[in-house]
């Protein structure tokens, strides 16, 4: 009587399931601290999007995983390219929008090289910040 | 099985019958390994519900007291992804197809709603 017996594919499956999904889950979490607990606008951004294409991405293979059929798996093929396509960009342009807007910085943000090349080549930058209270920088 | 809540809405669901799970029906007998197996994935499952909620909550934490318009859209677009998850979750759960179509609608709407926020705030300085 070995041990294994019954040990089929299906169970195989499933236990792979189960071991993407907890990573993937792990990282969707992750994501949402980070979105949390980071001092200023840019680092949430860099949580945010990172976490959670890594996440959707391994939850994605779990599902196709457990459940093996053609639909799952051909709608997950495009939400996971969507995904890698959709994030960056929409990442990128809130970043932009944030920067463009003089959003406050981190008070040990290190380098700001994006402020360098707007001075460096006159690059046009959009009025200043009025006197909205929530954009005025804060103290970390 | 493991969950009596999760359990009382699966019964529910099959009693009233769901038109798309032809492909995903669950097979009749299942060995020791293949339930233990499915158990445990089951298991993950059910903690991933209770972590995609609280994961949920803390962007709505973000959402409502964000200092910035920026952490706000970035709070959205996160939120938009923990409501995909939690589809996926459901699809593994119930073993249904019925879900999984909302996975990629969501992304959509998240990534639409993201950009124009974008927009909104590149310029409502200018505007």
């Amino acid at each position: 009587m070995n041990t294994l017996d019954g040990f089929t594919l299906r169970a195989l499956f499933d236990l792979a399931s189960a071991a993407v999904l907890a990573g993937g889950l792990f990282f969707m979490v992750v994501g949402a601290l980070g979105v949390v607990r980071l001092p200023d606008a840019y680092n949430r951004i860099h949580a945010a999007s990172i976490c959670v294409t890594l996440g959707l991405s391994a939850m994605l293979l779990a599902a196709c995983f457990h459940l093996g059929a053609a639909p799952i798996i051909m709608k997950s093929i495009i939400t996971v390219t969507f995904i890698f396509v959709a994030t960056p960009i929409g990442s990128h342009m809130l970043a932009k929008a944030a920067h463009d807007t003089h959003q406050p910085q981190w008070a040990k943000t290190l380098s700001d090289e994006f402020a360098e090349d707007k001075a460096r080549f006159g690059w046009a930058d959009p009025a200043p910040a009025d006197g909205d209270a929530a954009a005025e920088p804060h103290a970390a | 099985m493991i969950n009596p809540i999760t359990d009382h809405a699966l019964v529910a669901l099959a009693a009233a019958g769901s038109p798309h799970d032809s492909a995903a029906a669950p097979p009749p007998d299942l060995t020791g390994w293949e339930l233990a197996a499915e158990n445990a994935l089951f298991l993950v499952v059910d903690a991933g519900i209770v972590a995609l909620s609280i994961a949920f909550l803390m962007c709505l934490h973000r959402l409502v007291t964000g200092p910035t318009l920026v952490d706000r859209g970035i709070a959205s677009d996160t939120l938009a992804m923990q409501v995909v998850g939690l589809a996926i979750l459901l699809t593994i759960r119930m073993r249904t197809l019925m879900f999984f179509d909302a996975v990629l609608i969501i992304s959509i709407l998240g990534f639409a709603s993201t950009v124009a926020f974008a927009q909104f705030i590149a310029r409502r300085r200018s505007a």
